[in-house]
């Protein structure tokens, strides 16, 4: 009996040491994935945790927050709370969507780039780089434009303005390990290079994946808002935090804030989710140097 | 024996880095006279530099005054608040820096870092300043119509002379040397150690010249004090120690160096390397690489002993 | 249409002007404060600072001042350049500049009241990258020999922060920190759909609305146009005031 509780308390005492030695970092992360993980509960649960229908009017149309709907109604008589927790739904399948988008192309793309070289590098490098220069929204808007509506389409839109991100990141490092590699090779290993390649760089570079993930996470859900508000999203009645403050703007002017200012927090909290734990995550793995 | 300038007692500095504290200045005391020029030399990582910047109070972070007092002119400079270091640092005492090139404002006119210095100080007439700028770049051998000039247009000879000057202009009652002439070549190096000569004699002022490089202390230097692993471990005047070094690291520096005049001369060196200061060895820091090492050495940590008046040691060789 | 694009160009080049200022400024500020306090509670409560501004969705917080300042409190307007009929004489197409050179003061006051939500959006929103870039290259600058070197003459540390590490630092920081406009214009275009401005990015919004697919072309190659202009401008400037450069 005594050994149990000997057990329990020191693994007790570790778990508050180790917070002891949490530093600033450490608290960010955990905020950026609480935040993040409240997200994900209302998309996955959000039959549940809404009480009304997003897309079908129940009740008066602009009532103010109160018992029945506790974040008020829209124009049309939609609860607002609803709206907001359906919204996850999109906004974490268009995020997730896009950031993986970029990744499946980004990275692969930069791998043949950097190892192939000569002009197909040098002209995918030209656009990449042309592409990483030009305002991410805008492009967006011209290809969202382009391809029109629909979930994939905008994911697709999005996507693109992260691919060059990922394919400089990969690119570098092929560059960096093919020096090297040359100097191996030279010495007589004449190993499959091929393989050898992708055994060292990627590696080296998967570790700084999942900052740049949550990084480009973030930036999507706000160029996916961006997009709806500016009319190029998803169509109506689709639960949207951006369509919803499209909607709402003709509106505030008179007062009615709450229409906007629901789905718009929503945006800024996930947003702020994944900027918190790509920055999070990147100091505790990359700490800053002390002076 | 006068009272002296600088008396430093039992001072450690440590640096609190991720990795573990680095003890860089571990118990080292020692005394500075008015017009004295004390050499203090060391392999790189000895605390030989953290020594001269805690003087001045300048130990950048992670770096702390751990224990010990500076007493410079009967102030405890550890003790003193920062706006009163603040108002000695340039003016009473000063430092000359080991690389010209980086220790000067790239963006800033060297007539002007001069002029900033005495206005900082106290001097209100602009024209005055400017003056005694001019006046002290001559005697530093650069003439006036460098006066507009940025550091990167200056060879870095002149660089270094700049920095002497910066150095000199407010007359320091004591100056620090960190490696001056370490980023020079060899006759540059002689130019400035000349200089350095000549300014002493003329603005009497107290030296302390840090170097790695033995023989060059030697040229400047009335007495040393020679640093290993973040403590004196013998201290004398130049003569002395050339004479009759008494401890063996000290012995093995001499030995080390190169004769011009002998010819088929191997290259001495001292075999192993210097010590991790964040755990050091036990005992005397040097046992690991100390030919005459014994069993007593490797437990107990000698104490500084007056083997004669003037002449300290830390050997159990001796007592 | 180049008619149209010079017509609309110089209110989202305003827009950008006093945007950019505010980011400037918050970002020094912010930035050298915490580049000074390193480790420092300081220190850790701005770089939180400057990953919260980012998240800041443009229309929504524009939406909230215009809530508090428009709406509630009526202090100021929520959108457009001007109160109808205060618009200077057109000579440059910059509202504040005109109406200086025209010294007409009420519009003066017009232009300045509709320019303040707008700009205080878009250049707090963008600040936060300033800071972090501030932050980053002061704590770089600070590390250098010189600055050791200044300190051990006996220079305030307040002088040696700002008229040596800031001083310094100050054309690089502007450099890095014009580069990110390509950021500003895409921020722009949600700031102008937010306070109804009648600049580039609504009239980007409008054509594509209208499915004036030459318009849209156009716009586009017009804003690569400048982005590349500015690039090229901001290079030439770093070059131009870097002595080391500059005297070769």
């Amino acid at each position: 009996m005594a050994r149990l509780e000997l057990t329990i308390s020191r693994h007790i005492a570790r778990f508050f040491a180790r917070r002891a030695r949490w530093g600033a970092e450490h608290y960010i992360t955990a905020t950026g994935a609480i935040l993040i993980s409240i997200i994900i509960i209302m998309a996955i649960f959000a039959p549940w945790i809404a009480p009304y229908d997003p897309i079908r009017p129940v009740g008066d149309p602009l009532t103010p927050p109160c018992r029945e709907h506790i974040f008020g109604t829209d124009s049309i008589g939609r609860d607002v709370f609803s709206r907001v927790v359906y919204g996850s739904r999109i906004a974490l399948q268009i995020m997730i969507l896009a950031a993986t988008m970029s990744l499946a192309v980004g990275l692969p793309l930069g791998l043949i780039s950097g190892y192939v070289g000569g002009p197909l590098d040098r002209t995918l490098s030209l656009i990449m780089d042309s592409l990483y220069a030009f305002p991410g929204l805008i492009l967006a808007i011209a290809i969202a434009y382009a391809l029109g509506p629909g979930v994939i389409n905008i994911s697709a839109s999005i996507a693109v303005i992260y691919i060059p991100t990922y394919f400089r990141m990969i690119r570098a490092e092929v560059l960096s390990v093919r020096e090297s590699l040359y100097v191996e090779a030279a010495k007589g290993l004449g190993a499959d290079t091929k393989t050898i390649l992708f055994k060292y760089v990627l590696p080296n570079v998967l570790p700084s994946v999942p900052v740049v993930f949550s990084l480009n996470a973030a930036d999507a859900i706000l160029t996916e808002a961006g997009l709806s508000f500016l009319g190029l999203g998803l169509p109506a009645p689709t639960p949207d935090w951006g369509f919803d403050l499209r909607s709402g703007y003709l509106y505030m002017p008179a007062g009615y804030w709450w229409i906007v200012t629901f789905p718009g927090l929503m945006i800024v909290l996930s947003t702020l989710g994944f900027s918190l734990l790509g920055e999070g995550i990147n100091e505790i793995l990359n700490p800053r140097l002390e002076r | 024996m006068s009272t002296p300038l600088l008396d430093i007692r039992d001072l450690k500095v440590y640096y609190f880095a991720r990795r573990g504290t680095v003890r860089a200045v571990d118990n080292v005391s020692l005394k500075l006279t008015k017009g004295e020029s004390l050499g203090l030399v060391g392999e790189s990582g000895c605390g030989k530099s953290t020594l001269g910047l805690a003087i001045l109070r300048l130990v950048p972070e992670p770096g702390r005054i751990v224990a010990g007092s500076i007493m410079f002119d009967g102030l405890d400079l550890t003790k003193l608040p920062e706006e009163d270091m603040r108002r000695i640092r340039g003016s009473r005492i000063a430092m000359v820096f080991q690389d010209p090139m980086t220790s000067l404002n790239p963006l800033m006119k060297i007539g002007e870092q001069l002029i900033e210095t005495l206005m900082v100080h106290g001097e209100t007439d602009k024209e005055v300043a400017k003056e005694k700028a001019i006046s002290i770049l001559g005697d530093v051998g650069i003439g006036p119509e460098r006066f507009n000039d940025y550091p990167h247009q200056l060879s870095g000879g002149m660089r270094q002379r700049v920095m002497v000057a910066m150095a000199l202009i407010l007359k320091p009652d004591l100056v620090i040397a960190d490696e001056p002439t370490t980023a020079l070549d060899v006759i540059t190096q002689a130019q400035i150690i000349d200089l350095m000569k000549d300014l002493k004699e003329k603005y009497k002022m107290s030296l302390i010249f840090i170097s790695h490089d033995i023989s060059l202390v030697s040229e400047v230097a009335d007495r040393m004090a020679v640093m290993y692993a973040g403590q004196v471990v013998e201290m004398g005047d130049i003569l002395s120690i050339f004479d009759e070094p008494l401890h063996p690291y000290t012995k093995a520096l001499l030995e080390a160096i190169p004769n011009i005049e002998l010819t088929d001369q191997r290259l001495v060196y001292i075999p192993g390397s210097p010590p991790d200061l964040v755990s050091p060895p036990p005992g005397c820091r040097f046992h690991p690489r100390c030919p005459f090492a014994t069993d007593k050495c490797k437990i107990e940590e000698p104490k500084m002993i007056e083997v004669k008046p003037g002449r300290w040691v830390k050997c159990f060789r001796y007592g | 249409m180049i008619d149209e694009l010079m017509e609309r160009f110089p209110a989202t080049l305003e827009l950008s002007i006093f945007s950019f200022i505010i980011a400037v400024l918050i970002g020094i500020f912010t930035g050298v404060r915490s580049a000074r306090n390193f480790g420092k509670p300081v220190d850790h409560a701005i770089r939180v600072y400057g990953i919260v501004t980012y998240a800041l969705f443009i229309p929504w917080f524009g939406m909230m001042l215009q809530l508090i300042f428009g709406v509630y409190l009526r202090w100021l307007p929520i959108g457009g350049r001007a109160d109808p009929f205060m618009e200077p004489k057109r000579i440059t197409g910059l509202y504040v500049l005109d109406s200086i050179l025209t010294l007409d003061f009420p519009a003066l006051i017009s232009a300045l009241r509709h320019l303040v939500l707008p700009s205080l959006t878009l250049g707090v929103y963008i600040s936060g990258i300033f800071t972090r870039i501030v932050r980053s290259h002061m704590i770089e600058v600070l590390r250098m020999d010189y600055i050791r070197a200044a300190r051990a003459r006996g220079i305030p540390e307040d002088r040696v922060v700002y008229r040596h590490a800031l001083k310094n630092a100050f054309v690089p920081l502007l450099t890095m920190m014009g580069l990110q406009f390509a950021l500003l214009l895409a921020g722009a275009v949600l700031t102008e759909t937010t306070f109804s401005w009648p600049g580039m990015g609504t009239y980007l919004l409008e054509r594509i609305l209208y499915r004036d697919f030459p318009a849209v072309q156009g716009a586009i190659v017009f804003i690569a146009v400048i982005i590349i202009l500015i690039n090229l401008l901001v290079d030439i400037t770093y070059a131009y005031l870097d002595p080391r450069i500059r005297l070769r």
